[in-house]
């Protein structure tokens, strides 16, 4: 473009100027149908063609068909006709398509279509309906026609799904989308389909009808499922159900009604996608009444749309809003007496203009008005701007019409407001060696650094060590470790999950009904998708996992995992809504091996189980798994000292004796980080509830109570002996009496053996005592057992005295004690008295005291014992039990364990002899009999409660090198997110400055850029033969598609080969540090790790001859996240997400929006027309030496400006710079900035319309001493321009205030 | 060449009446405007379309002959708020719009008298 006129700017110039005003927004009135009254249909569909409305429902399973609709829509009357013939699916839909409507045949269940066109007006029935797809079905199905011989369907009961999938069919075929929408609740969703430039855009609600998806379908690449509208999880703000999706001459509208909470919005609105839908001030239809606009779409009838439904139909004007030239709101003048447009980068431009007249009722605030001027008769647009306020003129007192207005694009991106939150991102990325722990989060298991392999193991064996990665949690990914595994004593078990979980502590307590306080470590629920390595009978084996709140559910396995000691052994997940393949690659493998490809589907759980929690927060992280296997089990309490490990079952602890010679050393065991190397292991059994016994009894008087002995309740008989016979010598362990208590006495009751009566001592010697609490003594009597501490020798003439525990002189008459009695069959070997120590009498009384006296076996050694009631499971054996432990299971003395070193077997009693005493038994003491490891040899002693016991060959050996991690989202660059907060302004026609835009057969061609941090997009023709390469920093990093796989290739060498077959359509490969990522058609296929270094050249080459679209934006370099606020205007978004980089935008004169950052010389010829001019410097503000820093650092210096202005430094942060190739661009962007700022020119002069604020100017000026002229060339800050017609005046003027980037004398 | 004038609204009878000898040279306006360029180079820029004024004396008697108008007839074309239809001497038409202030000078105390001319100073506007 040059200056008008030519070469050489005209300094005779005729000018004119006129304006178009165009009052374009949609506005929709109302019309209630008067036809036929069809009140109730069951679906809806209608299209129209030519100016026609055809309408199409179904009800009570009968098609029904309205007759074509002409205009004037809003008058007519017309009546439907029920198609005989057809019977439709309960519960299944109608679509139309290219005219032909589309139903699930209720016979066949078959899917199958049917000219509209051919549908009898006059009620008989069309012929042969065509199956679409294969020819018979048992399940419902909806349906979305996406041409006239295409369709979408997705199968589910009659009464809905609360997960489906999606099947293409054309001609007798279908075939599936690989994944699944899981939604958590049964309902039948609404789908439609569009197509647009050969991909296909599949939409669908949930099935509540609260939110709405698509998924984009292109050569069998199906992409992620996304919302149509920005709602991440179900929330009280919004909600959105579509009714359906249209073209209007080739614009997709997509209608619906969107809820939003506080204050009952409910309403109909229309958007304009296919994606990234506008919600900018063109949005309303009208508010929802209650009723059925399912199916009900946006069609185009004449210059009107039309929004039909059974009940009624919305009619609006259509306008250039919905690209509709309709001159019913267009009206021309040329009575423009002048305007005035000021200009500058990132704010609208703003333009005031006066009218000769109001001159038509088009004239509103809000329509847009264009602006032309003309030039020696060659006439240019100045561009579009929205109204924002009119002041109205009047001719007859020569009062102008004044109007003021805004450029239209950025309007709306001042004037629109986000009405909710939503965070957009990028792919999450990761790469890290989780040794470093500061990119992965612990949540079970101990974990040290393997400093000889350089990276993390687990410290613990048959413990699920998990560490997820600590990276945004996300629907979609891929996950991939490498791991090396070091022992063949230890079996592996390790691997990676996707959508991991770890829930709360409120969601546990409140899964385990427990509070909060309550809830242990062990207690939280984990979740997610773990494959893992896994030792079976069978050799190695990838195992796939569904895990739920710590249930394990095995799903598939592959067997022959090729994992070798030693050797990296890498795993890599992906999931896909649903779709989870699992690869491996062994050692310095190229390839992956797919392992496991498996759809999730289980009858409950969610593939998320964050969904399960929070409605529609269908997200999870990456995590690994680290973990060895050997035999493990559970010890019993053993204490420093103790030789022996007392275990819940000791199989598969080899002992030293049972391994090789070469492998002695590893019989030990770890437990609770002791390691302990064990001889040998007893028998293995577990007895259980062996109960305490006071031992066998060898005299009694057991008998039935038939009175009581008072004592110890006056100093008259404080004491009470009984007297018996001895068989022989034995070893008293207890004696039983039946005893009584009255009241409450404050002390209990002493029992001892008593020998060698003398004068002195007349209750006898006291030998052995035990006594008894005088709560444990009833109160209606009963045998209670004076248990000893240790057995007694007792013989005979040997006696039992009783009396009170703590003061026997101080005898209680209202709180006492009694004995129970017999005396009707009198015991025969002894006598009863009771005793006063105050007068030394006994005194003999009638019967006998009721007693039994127990005893133990003569005891082995010494030693000390334990009796048990005799059980049928214990052993009849002496010795049986030897070197196995006893261990109290309840009672007196809980938690202790005794080893037996021998063992006595009784038809009553049973004795275990131990080798220490044991400690506080009674006869609540009950008993377990477990197997041991012992012989120890202990280094680290330390005492042992119920522990974890490992075998402990080697020390855990798994160590995971490497972890990457990717989310499935595309790579957005800043373009993009320009273009999505512009498209919900209502934007719709953007403007970028491209690197590379060119059609490119790489056979032939090297497209080139000196950098590496970029978005290339492609265009790949289907089944392309030969390579395309994108060498990437020189040609060391080559990514490398052919129609088979996806290589890496880095220095020459394959890395990565990715099996995809028939790569095609749009391709994206995101190259960000040291990422590189590829998509085909929105769905990921792989992300590779790649090396850094310099930036270099970046080549498009390869063997493909057929010519690939290659794109290159400079605005499309990676932006992570864009965090929608709400309330936030466009603009606010837009210089949010553009933060410190140096990009601007402004709205191109061809109404588009434009976001640039290389500022470009425009005018090659100079401009020789100022008419005045005006020059400022200073030094403030600028700088000669920059550095910035970010996530890395440069320093930048200008040679000429350093000895020009001398040292000037500037120093500045920049949270956008995450590589060093982003620091070097973003200095050097800043210090053209800031050098940029020592010199202002202003200039004046006849109007160039051509240039924008942010270009480069050239300018021919008179030098400053008159001794001749000086080109400049100056970056515009600021332009305005200045049109007046008038009698007595012509004047179209600019002025330009920028900075000088350069002065040369000519 | 008329020795007289036509001057009517568009749709009535059209009217002659006679002028003074001087006073009808139409001056010719365009919108332009010129300037000094700093190089010295002369800058033109000229607007849409320009104008033709008129401004004279038309004179008429109370009793005009016929196919002449009267002073009321010209006073009534002279208000009246649109353009009017000017021939003039060389009958040529232009679509006028008769704008400023309209002087009228009587020749003798009887403003009414039959044979009384009456003058009327007019300023005459066409666009071109």
């Amino acid at each position: 473009m040059g200056i008008p006129g030519g070469n050489t700017f005209p300094l005779e110039r005729v000018i004119d100027a006129r304006i178009e005003i165009e009052d374009s927004h949609v506005r929709f009135d109302y019309f209630p149908i008067s036809e036929t009254n069809l009140y109730w249909t069951d679906y809806f569909v209608s299209y129209a063609d030519n100016g026609t409305l055809y309408r199409v429902a179904l009800k009570e399973n009968m098609i029904w068909y309205c007759e074509a609709i002409v205009s004037p829509l809003d008058t007519f009357t017309a009546t439907w006709h029920s198609v005989p013939g057809f019977s439709v699916r309960t519960g299944s839909n109608l679509a139309i398509e290219d005219g032909y409507l589309f139903y699930q045949d209720e016979v066949t269940g078959a899917v199958k279509r049917i000219l509209v066109s051919s549908l009898p007006q006059l009620g008989s029935k069309p012929s042969d309906p065509e199956t679409v797809g294969p020819a018979g079905r048992t399940e419902t199905v909806q349906i979305a026609a996406i041409s006239a011989t295409e369709c979408y369907v997705f199968p589910m009961s009659e009464t809905g799904s609360d997960r489906f999938t999606i099947e293409y069919c054309v001609g007798s075929t279908s075939s599936a989308w690989d994944g699944k929408y899981y939604d958590g609740a049964v309902g039948v969703p609404h789908v439609a389909a569009y197509r647009e430039a050969n991909t296909d855009y599949v939409y669908f609600t949930d099935a509540l009808r609260t939110r709405t998806f698509y998924i984009k379908r292109r050569n069998g690449f199906w992409s992620d499922v996304r919302t149509v509208l920005p709602i991440d999880v179900l929330d009280d703000m919004s909600s959105f159900e579509f009714t359906g999706i249209s073209s209007i001459d080739g614009l997709p509208i997509l209608c619906g009604r969107l809820r939003r909470s506080y204050g009952n919005i409910d309403m109909l609105v229309y958007m304009i996608g296919p994606e990234e839908f506008t919600a900018g001030r063109d949005l309303f239809i009208d508010t929802y009444v209650e009723q059925s606009y399912r199916g009900a779409n946006m069609v185009k009838v004449g210059n009107y749309l039309v929004y039909d439904f059974p009940f009624g139909r919305y009619i609006a004007k259509g306008t250039s809003a919905v690209d509709i030239n309709n001159p019913d709101v267009i009206s021309s003048s040329d009575e423009l007496l002048n305007f005035n447009l000021s200009k500058t980068s990132n704010e609208p431009a703003t333009f005031s203009c006066q009218l000769k007249n109001s001159f038509s009722p088009l004239l509103v605030s809000g329509a847009e008005i264009k602006v032309y001027v003309s030039i020696n008769e060659f006439e240019r647009y100045v561009g579009k701007f929205n109204i924002d306020g009119i002041v109205l003129g009047n001719e007859s007192f020569s009062k102008p019409t004044m109007i003021g207005a805004r450029s239209s694009c950025m309007k709306k991106l001042a004037q629109w407001k986000s009405d909710a939150p939503y965070d957009y991102w990028s792919q999450t990325k990761l790469t890290a060696n989780p040794k470093d722990l500061s990119d992965v989060v612990i949540t079970t298991g101990l974990f040290e650094e393997d400093t000889l392999h350089d990276g993390l193991k687990q410290r613990t064996l048959n413990e699920d060590g998990v560490l997820y990665v600590n990276a945004k949690a996300t629907r979609n990914g891929m996950i991939r470790a490498d791991f090396i595994h070091n022992s063949m004593m230890i079996k592996p078990r390790f691997g990676l999950a996707l959508n991991y979980y770890r829930e709360t502590k409120g969601q546990a307590a409140e899964r385990l009904g427990i509070s909060s306080d309550e809830v242990e470590e062990t207690d939280y629920g984990h979740s997610g998708i773990f494959a893992l390595v896994e030792d079976s009978d069978r050799g190695f084996v990838l195992n796939l996992y569904y895990v739920h709140d710590n249930t394990w559910s095995l799903q598939a396995q592959a067997t022959n995992v090729p994992l070798m000691v030693a050797t990296n052994f890498s795993v890599m997940m992906k999931f896909k809504d649903g779709h989870i393949r699992v690869y491996y690659s062994s050692g310095t493998a190229q390839n992956w091996v797919l392992a496991i490809n498996h759809v999730f589907d289980h009858e409950t759980w969610m593939p998320w189980k964050r969904a399960e929690l929070v409605k529609g927060d269908a997200i999870g992280r990456g995590a690994i798994l680290l973990n060895g296997i050997t035999n493990t089990t559970t010890s019993f309490p053993f204490s420093i000292d103790d030789d022996y490990i007392p275990l819940l079952d000791n199989t598969g602890f080899p002992t030293v004796d049972e391994l090789p010679p070469y492998l002695a050393d590893r019989a030990k065991v770890n437990v609770g980080g002791e390691i302990i190397n064990y001889a040998s292991r007893s028998r293995n059994e577990l007895i259980t509830g062996l109960k305490a016994s006071p031992g066998e009894v060898f005299i009694s008087n057991d008998k039935s109570k038939e009175f009581s002995q008072i004592f110890a309740d006056l100093r008259t008989r404080n004491y009470i002996r009984q007297t018996m016979t001895w068989p022989a010598t034995r070893y008293v362990t207890a004696v039983s009496v039946y005893v009584n208590r009255l009241n409450y006495p404050d002390d209990g009751l002493f029992l001892w053996l008593s020998r060698d009566v003398s004068s002195t001592k007349p209750v006898g010697t006291r030998f052995v005592k035990a006594s008894v609490l005088s709560e444990d003594i009833p109160e209606n009597g009963g045998w209670i057992t004076f248990l000893f501490d240790k057995p007694t020798e007792g013989k005979s003439g040997d006696f039992i005295v009783m009396t009170r525990g703590v003061d026997a002189a101080h005898p209680n008459a209202l709180s006492y004690y009694s004995v129970g009695m017999n005396s009707s069959s009198p015991y025969t070997g002894g006598l009863c008295q009771t005793f006063s120590d105050n007068t030394d009498r006994f005194t003999t009384v009638t019967g006998d005291m009721l007693f039994k006296m127990h005893a133990a076996p003569i005891t082995p050694n010494g030693s000390y014992s334990i009796m048990v009631e005799t059980t049928p499971e214990l052993s009849a054996m002496a010795g049986y039990y030897n070197n196995m432990a006893l261990y109290v299971s309840a009672g007196a003395g809980i938690g202790n364990t005794y080893r037996i070193y021998d063992y006595v077997w009784g038809a009553n009693v049973s004795t275990f002899y131990l080798e220490r005493e044991p400690i506080a038994l009674d006869l609540t003491s009950e008993f377990t009999i477990c197997p041991t490891l012992y012989g120890l040899t202990r280094t680290d002693q330390m005492a042992h409660g119920k522990e974890k016991v490992d075998w402990w060959p080697d020390n855990p050996s798994t160590t995971c090198t490497r972890v990457d991690y990717f989310s499935s989202n595309k790579d957005k660059s800043l373009a993009d997110y320009f273009e999505i907060i512009g498209r919900k302004a209502g934007v719709r026609k953007f403007y970028y400055d491209y690197l590379i835009e060119q059609d490119i057969p790489p056979a032939y061609s090297l497209a080139m850029l000196t950098k590496n941090n970029f978005l290339a997009n492609m265009q790949v023709p289907y089944q392309f033969s030969g390579t395309i390469d994108l060498e990437y920093r020189g040609g060391k990093t080559v990514l490398r598609l052919s129609s088979s796989d996806v290589t890496l290739i880095v220095d020459g060498l394959p890395q990565e080969v990715i099996a995809v077959s028939n790569i095609s359509g749009s391709v994206l490969v995101s190259s960000w540090d040291e990422f590189l990522s590829i998509w085909a058609n929105g769905e990921l296929i792989h992300s590779f790790v790649v090396p850094t270094n310099d930036p270099d050249n970046f080549y498009f080459t390869g063997t493909c001859t057929q010519d690939v679209f290659l794109t290159v934006r400079e605005a499309d370099i990676r932006i992570d996240n864009l965090l929608l606020d709400t309330n936030a205007s466009g603009i606010s978004l837009i210089n949010q997400v553009i933060g410190g980089r140096r990009f601007y935008y402004q709205e191109t004169r061809d109404d588009q929006l434009r976001l640039f950052n290389v500022r470009k010389q425009f005018l090659t010829q100079t401009y020789p027309a100022s008419i005045a001019t005006s020059y400022s410097e200073t030094d403030n503000n600028i700088a000669t030496r920059v550095r910035l820093e970010g996530g890395a650092i440069h320093e930048h210096i200008d040679a000429d400006a350093m000895r020009q202005y001398g040292n000037i430094y500037y120093e500045g942060n920049m949270s956008e710079i995450y590589t060093e190739e982003d620091a070097k661009s973003f200095t050097l962007d800043t210090f053209n900035e800031l050098i940029l700022r020592g010199k202002t020119r202003t200039i004046t002069g006849p109007a160039y319309i051509e240039i924008e604020p942010n270009e480069i100017f050239s300018l021919q000026l008179p030098n400053k001493d008159d001794s001749g002229d000086v080109i400049e060339l100056i970056n515009i800050a600021d332009l305005s321009y200045d049109f007046s017609n008038t009698e007595s005046e012509a004047r179209f003027d600019m002025q330009i205030t920028g900075n000088i980037v350069s002065s040369q004398e000519v | 060449m008329n020795d007289y004038i036509l001057l009517y609204i568009s749709g009535d009878t059209p009217l002659k009446y006679r002028t003074p000898v001087n006073g009808w040279k139409p001056v010719m306006t365009k919108p332009a405007s010129t300037r000094l360029t700093l190089l010295g180079s002369m800058e033109a820029t000229y607007g849409r379309g320009g104008l033709k004024i008129w401004m004279g004396r038309i004179r008429c008697r109370v009793s005009p002959e016929t196919g002449f108008g009267s002073p009321d007839d010209l006073e009534a074309v002279l208000m009246h708020r649109g353009s009017v239809v000017f021939v003039d001497h060389n009958n040529v038409s232009h679509t006028v719009h008769i704008t400023g202030g309209v002087e009228e000078h009587t020749f003798t105390p009887g403003r009414y008298n039959a044979n009384n001319p009456v003058d009327y100073n007019v300023q005459m506007t066409e666009a071109i």
